[in-house]
């Protein structure tokens, strides 16, 4: 079956406000949202952001995430170091859903990402089905990594019982929440309708 | 007849006779294109509802810890005036803007936009509310908020003795009004009407 595209018909949608308009405007007539057919740069732009997350999320790794003072002694951990305590602890529970939160979900994301804009790049149009599966996938889970940013936030700002028992945020959380970040912004600037583009001709 | 293209795929859709109550998908990639919201009387309550239980859950006690004979009982609000004092402020305010800030002023964006349409009165700042509304409710993440109190009470468990209050009760009556009023809000059903005007 042939599908007609917002561009075959010389139209264009306001992501804004969804009215479906005629395309010789540079503002959407019902809202006045700058409207464009894609995204401008919409692949570089993401890229770029995919890039930068990527970057962030070694030291995020590396360096330490959490250090706790409990009766004198000082406790520093990794993202790892925290999942593995969890495991040690028998929380299984909780051990799995920070280990999805801060290590499966950002490295997916960079990677389905990645094969996203491989897609759109190259007009591999047979993945086009696949691709649009993973944007949404990737598009819902994406917040879900901010869990142990929050809860750092948390810990740091409940638990400070002077000499008996306090939390520092270390220094990876803060390149694991400027990752975070960064790959939300990546999926945004990412047009899922690129991915189609040359389907119809 | 209704003219509408798919937001994710760019594919033209002829809707003849648009039925409110069905919701209309895309022929080749399912994503949604319209679907009404539920009545505006409907959504202003179960928001303003969802605003009264975040009142609430910010004043009530989330949970008190007890470690050598001191105790602290925790609100939001000293979650919020606590967080200040660390070195990495950047990580409290980000994590304060976005789980707690962002859906009370989601919420509240709301309920502007509805408060004046259910008395049948468009104001100017209406669509600008709208354009925000857009634009913030992607980042609003209450409910990851709520996993992370969730998580950090299991961690605490290793040092401290805590107990639960009602504050993390209201939280979570505010999280399902919250979301109750996300789903049925539609910014479209709004932005309609101008289109009609015009």
């Amino acid at each position: 079956m042939k599908y007609r595209s917002d561009i075959d018909e010389k139209m264009t949608l306001c992501l804004s406000c969804h009215t479906l308009q005629f395309e010789q405007n540079s503002n959407c007539y019902v809202c006045d949202n700058e409207i464009h057919q894609r995204k401008p740069n919409s692949l570089k732009i993401s890229f770029i952001f995919l890039i930068s997350a990527f970057l962030f999320l070694i030291p995020a790794n590396i360096l330490i995430m959490m250090s706790s003072v409990e009766a004198g002694t000082l406790t520093s951990k990794t993202i790892f170091g925290g999942i593995l305590f969890f495991f040690k602890a028998e929380d299984y529970f909780v051990g799995t859903l920070i280990f999805l939160a801060s290590i499966v979900i950002p490295f997916f994301k960079i990677i389905s990402l990645s094969f996203l804009l491989y897609v759109a790049k190259y007009k591999k149009q047979r993945y086009s089905h696949v691709g649009i599966k993973l944007y949404r996938i990737i598009d819902f889970i994406g917040k879900w990594s901010m869990l142990d940013i929050f809860v750092v936030a948390i810990m740091v700002g409940i638990v400070q019982f002077n000499n008996l028992a306090l939390m520092i945020a270390g220094p990876a959380s803060f390149a694991f929440a400027t990752a975070v970040v960064l790959t939300i912004l990546a999926v945004e600037h990412f047009d899922p309708r690129l991915l189609w583009s040359n389907d119809e001709q | 007849m209704l003219n509408k293209a798919c937001a994710e795929c760019g594919v033209i859709v002829e809707i003849k006779n648009l039925n409110t109550k069905y919701t209309y998908k895309c022929p080749r990639c399912n994503y949604t294109i319209v679907s009404s919201g539920e009545r505006f009387s409907y959504i202003l309550s179960m928001s303003a509802t969802a605003l009264l239980f975040f009142i609430s859950a910010c004043f009530l006690p989330l949970m008190t810890f007890e470690i050598g004979g001191s105790s602290i009982s925790v609100t939001v609000i000293d979650a919020i005036t606590k967080m200040g004092y660390e070195g990495y402020w950047i990580i409290s305010i980000l994590s304060l803007y976005v789980g707690v800030v962002l859906p009370l002023v989601v919420i509240s964006l709301i309920i502007l936009i509805l408060v004046p349409r259910s008395f049948n009165y468009s104001t100017d700042s209406e669509r600008a509310y709208l354009k925000v509304y857009t634009m913030l409710r992607p980042w609003a993440m209450a409910e990851v908020y709520m996993l992370a109190i969730v998580v950090s009470a299991i961690k605490l468990k290793a040092v401290a003795i805590f107990t639960l209050h009602s504050g993390v009760l209201f939280f979570i009556l505010f999280l399902v009004a919250f979301y109750a009023s996300i789903i049925w809000f539609n910014p479209e059903d709004i932005w309609q009407k101008y289109e009609i005007q015009k």
